[in-house]
């Protein structure tokens, strides 16, 4: 990973520079208060990044968690509400994440959708039951809730935050499952070669619905955790993380030689997202300059990524020795 | 010899069509009023202009989501403008011409960098709502003065403005598609670009001439917008995404070719338009409503998914 | 006075690892059908491709009617007047016939900003009928055509800019007796009218029917011209041949006799792209499958691989009947395939070499699903120094190889497998010669231990110094049967192209 190391150097300049900006344009972007919160920020979003870096290593994208964010929150809270455990509600939550997961696995592993198209209508319908269940966009909130749901967020393990906990575990599992184990190995077979992987025996369909469970599973965590942390279950709130997690991981390809969607680079992304959104807060911008901010980042982003080849996308036949 | 048959894909979007509109009728009198027909014709302007634009893009071979923004800022804009004291039509010029750039922006992305389509136009579509908010600072603002309100309760013929200009780009699009060479060769881009570019047809020139075309009917959208609303809710198209996505998704079922196309794009809107209205009218309360179109794209796409193999290649 | 509408001079093509055209002088006189023959392999497909403009020439010159067109680009050539039809065509399923024929050459209105579509239809019917002699409406969806009308509609769109030089690629592949005689018909009446015809294909009958004189490739090189009636099948694929008859002392291996075991059986094996497939695999034996393109062996290999459903007949393996649904029962079952198309299903680009080899066999470098990385390493190492694969290590990522060295590390791989058969499709295909003998080599250890192989190859060097039999496949069927030492290459094409012994 020759040169994707000196991107990483490069990356992490970018970062620190921005920090240092930010810390010049305001004094309390230091505070303790706040590097805790932009910590606490890149804990709850990484997850759904590093979601989305596994749907891109089968070269799908998944739009859902712009609603599913939200709507997980939504049934945890609603079933508290009125009166399940705080652990029947996760599971309750969970349980949707799965279908979520499975469905959007199936559309388009088995019936060859389109996964932008696919993910985008899961997302609609998911902003529409948000709206069912919450009667037209009214959080449903948890004041005095004795189940325990806003002590999620704010709960500590050893001194950590539970979400940081949590993010840890995840981003430490999930880079293990890639690099080490057989199903790691064979997801990133299934995505960079399809037919090379269906020849040397690999059942692709499966894996590249494997995916789209394993992204909606991770952003359940999330979604549990902002949950927590707003004491209630908010329609749309999905959106913005949704952006930031598609920027992040669409950056770790850069930073890969091979343009191989990974771990590290995706936390990177994360942290580097979390800290510009956080410092535009702090600049007191309005709220829109930030929609603005993060189009201009997928952009950047985006050009960044599909620089110096030709995209997979528009790919031509090569003139080969094989056409002789 | 192929004369007009019935295709079979045709049989069930029609045939829902009909069983809905059987249904509608029966469950509430007012349905087929022509006072109600004419305000759900004036909510389907909202749909159907849009889903032309997209229609355009997305049967050259590219796709768009960007466009809810376009109309977004174009509406704020002229809004904005109108207030300043600048006379309309140098508003409706200036307009115009932002639409245009901020799409053909799109086509340029992604013919010269070489950027997925979708990825692409996701990205664009949040700077320009960001734009949007940041000419509203996220309020719903109004236009002063006659210019606007006149449009919106104006009466030609029974119709309001709104409805004939519809009808009017509708009938422009249509012979614009079919009977120039300019459609003829946006659907040859989108059909097979290699065999496009065989035949000399500069394939980079039509895309950007797609989204251009994009640009001008959100405009005209935004004008719609902007008259029969008397101002412009904040992301108010972006609300309205999923039917229009619908909509042309819709149309092509409904097309004998099976190709995504104009007309069909304006009778999906005309589709999403009455189903919602109805109902509506029945007390299905407006999120089932939007439940019921994102299950709708689902099926449609799946229909025509297993019957072509994939729509549009991600890789 | 016979004046030449295309000339070739000294071209020279070449492709990494292979030298595809050789200083090539090639002509064409006006207004005659002169077809090219050839092997798979000898060039022809290339030379039409570099007279098209599709590919640039290293050395050569290229002229049409005395004008110098040598590196004009394909939009160029066509409008200089030089048309190809090849298998695929490009035409749009929605489109009509009409919209088809005249795309980008539409008749307009008066005020000339929109299309005159009856002007288009009249022009596309003309067109039709009187050039063509045929009856599809042009108001008629392509994609409610059948092939050979598509193909009717292809030429007519090629007709529109009143070509020179017209050039079919194979045309009769799909076609019916009767829409041959048709296309026949066709391709004389362009004669008449002044057309100059290339027309490549591997079938004498048609061949001798239709065309005034032939041009034979072989290796790369045009190795003869002959005027139709002054030669027969048997000369022609004598000159395709070449140098017969020479017992070349190949240092082919004793192989030690393969046992009589038969591993693999097939019976009336049959899908909707080969029949009757009967035949039998020995334990230890290399087995040759020899044919033109779309003969069928391709298929044959993707059916027993899984990839392909086998709808009729019997399929054995070791004596027990066998259903091969997917490649990983293929393989649980003994079977690898290192496919033709090495860079996109032979070798997962962007892995290691170490990554490519272990991929079938994951379970056997892990333990309770983690991999370790150094059994893999070890397995890969040994690997590459059995088989000489020339890398910095087994880090390095299989994109940075050379041809045959992926090709070894495709290799590599199914040996991990400790397969019992093997199916090699085209294995040598531009590859360099050192790596070519190496992989011979390789092939014939693995058949000592025991492997048997299915061979799939256009080369006959490769069947005389590897294969212990050959089965010559032609529409999807085997035709005939040769054992080793019994085959001359004359007589394998005589079988592949279905020449009788009458001429």
């Amino acid at each position: 990973m020759k040169s994707g190391n000196i991107k990483a150097y490069v990356m992490l300049i970018a970062v620190i520079s921005v920090i240092v900006l930010f810390a010049l344009i305001n004094r309390s972007f230091l505070s303790i208060a706040n590097i805790e919160e932009v910590v606490m920020r890149v804990s709850v979003l990484a997850p759904i990044a590093l979601g989305i870096m596994v749907v891109l290593i089968v070269k799908g994208i998944d739009l859902s968690p712009g609603t599913s964010i939200g709507l997980l929150g939504i049934l945890a809270a609603s079933r508290i509400e009125q009166g399940t455990s705080l652990a029947g509600g996760l599971l309750f939550a969970l349980l949707f994440a799965l279908i979520i997961g499975s469905l959007n696995g199936i559309l388009i592993a088995r019936f060859n959708m389109n996964p932008f198209i696919t993910t985008l209508a899961m997302m609609f319908i998911g902003m529409s039951m948000e709206k069912v269940l919450t009667q037209g966009g009214l959080p449903i909130y948890l004041y005095g809730d004795s189940s325990g749901f806003d002590r999620l967020y704010r709960v500590s393990i050893v001194g950590i935050p539970l979400p940081i906990v949590i993010f840890v575990l995840i981003a430490a599992g999930l880079y293990i499952l890639l690099e080490y184990t057989n199903y790691g190995r064979r997801l990133y077979a299934s995505g960079m070669s399809i037919r090379g992987a269906v020849n040397a025996g690999i059942p692709v369909r499966k894996y590249f619905a494997s995916a789209y469970i394993i992204s909606s599973f991770l952003v359940f965590f999330s979604s549990m955790f902002i949950a927590s942390k707003v004491r209630s279950g908010q329609p749309l709130v999905g959106q913005s993380y949704l952006w930031d997690a598609i920027g992040a991981a669409y950056l770790s390809t850069i930073l890969s030689d091979t343009k191989r969607p990974n771990v590290m680079g995706t936390i990177l992304g994360v942290v580097l997202l979390a800290v510009i959104t956080n410092g535009l807060t702090m600049l007191g911008l309005a709220f829109y300059w930030k929609t603005f901010a993060r189009g201009f980042l997928i952009l950047f982003v985006l050009l960044a990524s599909t620089m110096d080849s030709t995209p997979v996308w528009m790919k031509k036949r090569e003139n080969g020795a094989e056409t002789v | 010899m192929t004369k007009k048959r019935i295709q079979s894909t045709q049989i069930l979007p029609i045939g829902i069509f009909v069983v809905c509109f059987i249904i509608f009728s029966l469950f509430s009198h007012s349905f087929l009023s022509l006072y109600n027909m004419k305000s759900v014709m004036e909510l389907v302007t909202f749909v159907a202009l849009p889903a032309m634009g997209l229609a355009i893009v997305m049967l050259t071979g590219y796709f768009d989501l960007s466009f809810v923004g376009v109309i977004g800022v174009s509406s704020v804009l002229m809004i904005e403008l109108v207030n300043a004291g600048v006379p309309p039509v140098l508003v409706l010029v200036i307009a115009l011409i932002a639409s245009v750039l901020m799409e053909a922006l799109n086509g340029f992305l992604i013919i010269r960098f070489k950027i997925h389509p979708w990825l692409c136009t996701i990205a664009t579509m949040l700077i320009y709502l960001g734009l949007e908010k940041a000419v509203s600072k996220g309020d719903y603002i109004s236009p002063q003065g006659e210019f606007f309100n006149a449009v919106r309760f104006s009466n030609i013929l029974g119709l309001s403005a709104v409805i004939w200009i519809m009808i009017i780009t509708v009938l422009i699009m249509i012979v614009i598609m079919s009977k120039t060479t300019l459609g003829t060769y946006l659907y040859a881009t989108g059909g097979n670009r290699e065999a496009a570019k065989k035949v000399g047809i500069n394939v980079d020139k039509y895309a950007i001439i797609a989204y251009s075309t994009a640009g001008v009917l959100s405009w005209v959208s935004s004008f719609c917008y902007v008259s029969q609303l008397s101002g412009y809710p904040p992301e108010a198209a972006y609300i309205n995404q999923l039917e229009v996505i619908l909509a042309v998704f819709f149309g092509m079922a409904l097309s004998r070719k099976g190709v995504i196309n104009i007309w069909g794009a304006f009778l999906g809107a005309a589709y999403v338009g009455f189903l919602a209205s109805g109902l509506g009218l029945m007390g299905v309360s407006s999120y089932w409503i939007k439940l019921v179109e994102g299950l709708l794209v689902v099926f449609v796409i799946l229909g025509t998914s297993m019957k072509n193999g994939s729509l549009v290649q991600l890789d | 006075m016979t004046e030449k509408v295309l000339e070739v001079r000294n071209l020279s093509k070449s492709f990494p690892g292979v030298k595809a055209l050789k200083q090539v002088d090639f002509h064409l006189n006006k207004g005659e059908i002169r077809t090219l023959v050839g092997k798979n392999g000898a060039g022809k497909s290339t030379l039409i491709k570099s007279i098209t403009g599709i590919y640039q020439q290293e050395e050569g010159q290229i002229f049409l009617n005395g004008e110098d067109v040598s590196h004009f680009s394909p939009e160029k050539m066509s409008h200089a007047g030089v048309e190809a039809i090849y298998q695929e065509n490009d035409l749009i399923p929605y489109f009509t016939v009409g919209e088809s024929i005249m795309l980008n050459s539409e008749p307009r209105t008066s005020s000339s900003l929109f299309i005159n579509k009856k002007a288009l239809y009249a022009a596309s019917q003309r067109i039709l009928t009187e050039e063509l002699n045929s009856t599809i409406d042009p108001r008629t969806l392509i994609r409610e055509l059948n092939v050979s009308q598509q193909q009717i509609v292809q030429i007519a769109k090629n007709l529109v800019k009143k070509p020179k030089v017209l050039i079919f690629d194979e045309p009769t592949a799909a076609l019916s007796a009767k829409e041959i005689d048709n296309l026949f018909a066709i391709i004389r009446d362009l004669k008449t009218r002044g057309v100059s015809i290339i027309y490549i294909s591997h079938r004498f009958d048609e061949v001798f029917a239709l065309a005034d004189s032939i041009t034979v490739f072989r290796d790369g090189m045009k190795v003869a011209d002959k005027d139709v009636r002054e030669t027969t099948h048997k000369e022609i694929i004598e000159i395709m041949a070449g140098e017969d008859g020479v017992e070349i002392s190949r240092e082919r291996s004793h192989r030690k006799a393969f046992t009589e075991e038969s591993v693999l059986t097939m019976a009336d094996g049959g899908n909707s792209f080969i029949s009757g497939i009967s035949f039998e695999l020995n334990r230890g034996e290399i087995l040759g499958f020899f044919g033109g393109e779309g003969a069928g062996q391709q298929k044959l290999a993707q059916t027993l691989y899984g990839m392909l459903p086998l709808e009729t007949g019997d399929l054995r393996v070791f004596g027990k009947p066998a259903v091969i649904t997917s490649p990983s029962k293929a393989i649980e079952l003994g079977l690898g395939y290192i496919p033709r198309n090495r860079k996109e299903e032979g070798v997962v680009m962007d892995f290691s070499i170490q990554e490519n080899i272990t991929l079938p066999i994951l379970p056997q470098v892990s333990s309770h699903g983690f991999i370790q990385r150094s059994k893999e390493a070890g397995i890969a190492l040994k690997q590459l120094q059995d088989l000489a694969i020339k890398a910095p290590g087994t880090f390095t990522n299989v994109r940075n190889l050379s041809g045959g060295n992926q090709q070894k590390v495709v290799l590599s791989r199914w040996i991990a497998t400790a397969p019992k058969i093997l199916i090699l499709d085209y294995p040598t295909i531009g590859i360099d010669i050192k790596a070519k003998s190496e992989i011979y080599r390789i092939l014939d250890r693995l058949t000592e231990n025991g492997v048997s192989i299915i061979l799939i190859t256009p080369e006959f060097e490769e069947i005389q110094v590897l294969c212990d039999r050959v089965l010559v496949m032609r529409q999807g069927r085997i035709v005939k049967e040769f054992a080793s030492h019994d085959i001359s290459e004359k007589e394998l094409l005589l079988h592949a192209i279905g020449v009788s012994d009458e001429y």
